[in-house]
């Protein structure tokens, strides 16, 4: 815990440094302690309310281009989602990280604008009593399911590894949910381009150079489009499309993670 | 996304769809990007932004090799024979498409007349 402000918390978050409440360490135990001091507060000490409020602030002081958007890795690179509220990234995000892949963010792809990698924005994931049984009786057997009707936050560690890293975008996947099964499809690049810059959440404080960033990241990425209607069938057809889960010398925290089962 | 293609290409416009006959409209001078637009070439197609109304364009190889000749320089007739030259077709084969593409990006406000000063010149 940061002794900054007392009880606070700082952490760094999006390239920037956010003071959060100390009574919230164990939600937010995967985002990384900041060692600055914080150039703004979350005041919020209800769970979710605090982590929309420190990814709103995070956001609003990120150097980095932020793109709303579910972000996992592979074998072969970072694997971006981008997908305004209601495509469950969340829920997807989940299953991939419970399916080995390792985990940056279920919000934000967070690109260097210097380097154009992504970096991790490894925030609890809210999830939803709904989400429970698709999780499996792994996720019950270390955080209870939420009311009905209610969210809980989880810690990625929880689900399994997050990718402390980041890299090159190398998968950006067009993605949308309807009945039927799994389709995965190579789509043009362009409609990538679209896609991110649409969803940006910052890119008006430098819109050219932001567009060009995103045609950058574009240019070395494959694009799929993809039809889903359960998380865990697409998780399941992905590995032959975009590498195995399991890439080799990322870090990995999830053995680290000092949460008691809630 | 909309993406102004050549005809023969899927997706194209179909400009005897219009009651009115094709949308041709003549532009005089050579025509020259706006200020406002940034491109970057992606594969064969080039992306265009529109920083003013924070737009995205994707014009596909056909479309994005008529950009490639608007440059404030090259008059209509001009652009018409070079695209010919690429497609290795007579310029009047390639002209009501080369106007087209030109009159549709004009439109849409890609493009301004090149005898138009530049406003930082």
């Amino acid at each position: 815990m940061n002794p900054l402000d007392g009880d606070e918390l700082c952490l760094d978050v999006l390239g920037t440094s956010i003071g959060v409440p100390g009574q919230l360490a164990d939600e937010f135990e995967g985002l990384a302690r900041s060692l600055q001091p914080p150039v703004d507060r979350v005041t919020f000490l209800d769970p979710g309310l605090a982590l929309a409020d420190l990814t709103l602030r995070a956001i609003t002081h990120s150097p980095l281009l932020c793109i709303h958007a579910g972000v996992v890795s592979s074998s072969s690179g970072v694997i971006a989602i981008p997908g305004a509220s209601g495509l469950g990234k969340t829920t997807l995000s989940a299953v991939l990280v419970q399916a080995g892949y390792g985990y940056l963010s279920d919000e934000s792809l967070a690109l260097d604008r210097g380097t154009g990698h992504a970096r991790p924005f490894a925030r609890p994931l809210a999830l939803n009593a709904d989400v429970w049984p698709i999780l499996g009786s792994d996720l019950a057997q270390v955080v209870s399911s939420p009311p009905a009707g209610t969210e809980r936050l989880v810690p990625a560690a929880r689900l399994g590894r997050i990718d402390a890293v980041g890299g090159p975008v190398a998968h950006i996947l067009l993605a949308q949910r309807q009945p039927g099964p799994v389709r995965i499809e190579p789509a043009p690049r362009g409609d990538a381009v679209q896609a991110l810059l649409s969803k940006s959440f910052n890119h008006y404080r430098a819109p050219e150079s932001s567009f060009r960033l995103v045609v950058a990241v574009v240019r070395q990425a494959q694009v799929w489009r993809v039809s889903y209607a359960e998380a865990p069938e697409l998780a399941a057809a992905l590995a032959d499309v975009v590498g195995q889960p399991s890439p080799v010398g990322r870090a990995d925290v999830a053995s680290q993670s000092r949460i008691a089962a809630k | 996304m909309t993406s102004p293609q050549l005809p023969g290409v899927p997706g194209a416009p179909d400009p005897s769809a219009s009651p009115a006959g094709p949308v041709i409209t003549a532009i005089p001078a050579p025509p020259r990007p706006a200020d406002y637009v940034v491109a970057e070439e992606l594969d064969d197609d080039i992306c265009l932004y529109r920083s003013d109304t924070d737009e995205v364009l994707v014009l596909n190889r056909s479309a994005a090799d008529v950009w490639r000749f608007v440059d404030g320089q090259l008059p209509m007739a001009a652009i018409v024979a070079a695209i010919a030259q690429v497609y290795g077709l007579e310029p009047v084969a390639v002209q009501p498409d080369v106007e087209n593409v030109l009159a549709d990006l004009a439109a849409r406000g890609y493009l301004v007349d090149g005898l138009v000063p530049h406003p930082n010149r």
